[in-house]
């Protein structure tokens, strides 16, 4: 920890009361770029934002299809062993702990954070959810210096059409990458890569190379992405 | 859905420890800014990210903490936000801000800090985020345009370079940008040429992911910069 970050915690703790927690809540529960769920040990959803409402129950849902449900109604059955995962982390390390997912084809960091319960409590969990562009990477929750789990199993949502050798080289697309360096990274000719693009292209229906290039950096896939286990 | 019937779903559960992990949460995040201010003007606290968004990637929390703005913001972007902030103070409503700042979109959600009424100052939270091109959040929301505008590396452009740079961000190829803007493709060639040229991006690419980055629209290249 650097001294200035101490120093603003001190004033930090001078400055902060309740009145700000709490209204530290409020703008998090409108904010559209985050979702927020508190969610119970064995998966119930006990708060939640409405972006989250529309992250896992669909983009018409309200907080009320949320709030109440049970985690493992509402996400792949192969997420389940992921979550115990992140559970047992976040209890283990003392710290939160990050999950990577892939989710209706675009890259999610979730921040897990343990909320201790008691004798007669079980312990609840803050999970923050944000989409992290490729190109995003400066400032993605990975510097944040958390541990960082990965999801197995990919949700790739429109990318689904899309086969293991073409999800390489979109993740290298939207990674910046040219045709060329593209091949030498896969070890491929370039007229190879050239044909994945096309195919890509037309299976997306996007019209130019620079908006192939726009989807693959919101998708912000990673090469290993292409081979993992995929998800409905 | 209003954030009444969200706090009133669960009264029980915004417990101290809640409020500890979500303030935690929302002031650790490498993406967001938070400060919390006053309607003298004055900075009380913010996080490091604040710190970066509005004094370069080196700078810390405390060049800001304490300290009144007009240390360091220019008049015009000042008397936006104060403004702002009385009409917060007045609604108890939130709003959410919409500002370039060192050619970069952010949003900033300024919030009423519910204090006692007989304070000599009124704080206000303050959540600031930057935002790349294609987020749909503006659309559904009630944000306000700051008229004033900080381009940064970008102010070397001119104003039809902005424009197109704009569209660019938007994911729109040269043709669609000549006819949206009633030029020929070839004028929008040479404004991309001298894009590249004066930002130093060398692909199509490069600079169609840098005016993602920026997240700019056609009404930017028009406001007051500062």
């Amino acid at each position: 920890m650097h001294v200035g970050d101490q120093k603003n915690e001190e004033s930090e703790q001078f400055a902060v009361d309740s009145v700000v927690r709490s209204a530290a809540i409020g703008a998090l529960s409108v904010d559209p770029t985050v979702s927020v769920s508190l969610m119970r040990d064995d998966g119930k959803i006990l708060w939640g934002n409405l972006q989250a409402a529309k992250l896992w129950v669909g983009e018409s849902a309200t907080v009320e299809q949320y709030i109440g449900r049970n985690v493992h109604d509402l996400q792949p059955k192969e997420w389940d062993p992921v979550r115990e995962k992140m559970f047992a982390a976040v209890r283990t390390s003392g710290k939160p702990v990050v999950l990577r997912l892939m989710w209706k084809g675009k890259q999610y960091f979730s921040l897990f954070r343990l909320l201790k319960g008691g004798m007669l409590e079980r312990d609840r969990f803050l999970i923050l959810t944000r989409h992290v562009p490729s190109s995003d990477a400066a400032h993605s929750p990975i510097d944040s210096g958390y541990e960082v789990i990965e999801a197995d199993a990919v949700g790739l949502g429109h990318l689904d059409v899309l086969t293991p050798r073409e999800l390489e080289v979109l993740a290298l697309v939207g990674q910046g990458l040219s045709t060329r360096e593209i091949a030498q990274t896969l070890s491929r000719s370039e007229k190879t890569v050239e044909n994945h693009r096309y195919s890509m292209s037309r299976k997306l229906e996007s019209s130019s190379p620079v908006r192939l290039a726009e989807i693959a950096r919101q998708a912000g896939l990673t090469v290993k992405d292409a081979e993992r286990q995929r998800v409905v | 859905m209003t954030e009444q019937s969200h706090k009133s779903n669960n009264p029980s559960l915004v417990d101290t420890n809640l409020r500890a992990a979500v303030w935690e949460s929302l002031t650790l995040d490498p993406t967001i800014g938070v400060a919390i201010v006053t309607d003298e003007a004055r900075t009380l606290w913010c996080n490091k990210r604040q710190a970066e968004i509005f004094g370069g990637d080196n700078a810390t929390p405390e060049l800001f903490n304490g300290r009144l703005w007009s240390t360091y913001f220019p008049q015009d972007w000042i008397e936006e936000r104060l403004k702002l902030l009385a009409e917060v103070k007045a609604t108890g409503k939130a709003i959410v801000l919409r500002t370039i700042w060192q050619g970069k979109q952010q949003f900033s959600q300024i919030r009423l800090i519910p204090d006692r009424e007989d304070n000599e100052f009124q704080r206000f939270l303050v959540v600031t985020r930057r935002q790349p091109a294609g987020a749909n959040e503006v659309a559904n929301r009630d944000v306000r345009m700051s008229e004033v505008a900080m381009l940064g590396e970008l102010n070397s452009l001119t104003e039809r370079e902005l424009e197109v740079l704009a569209l660019i961000g938007q994911g729109l190829t040269s043709k669609e940008i000549a006819a949206l803007l009633h030029r020929s493709e070839k004028t929008i060639e040479n404004h991309r040429y001298s894009l590249s040229k004066k930002l130093e991006g060398a692909s199509a690419v490069a600079l169609s992911a840098m005016a993602a980055q920026a997240g700019l629209t056609m009404d930017d290249s028009k406001r007051k910069r500062v």
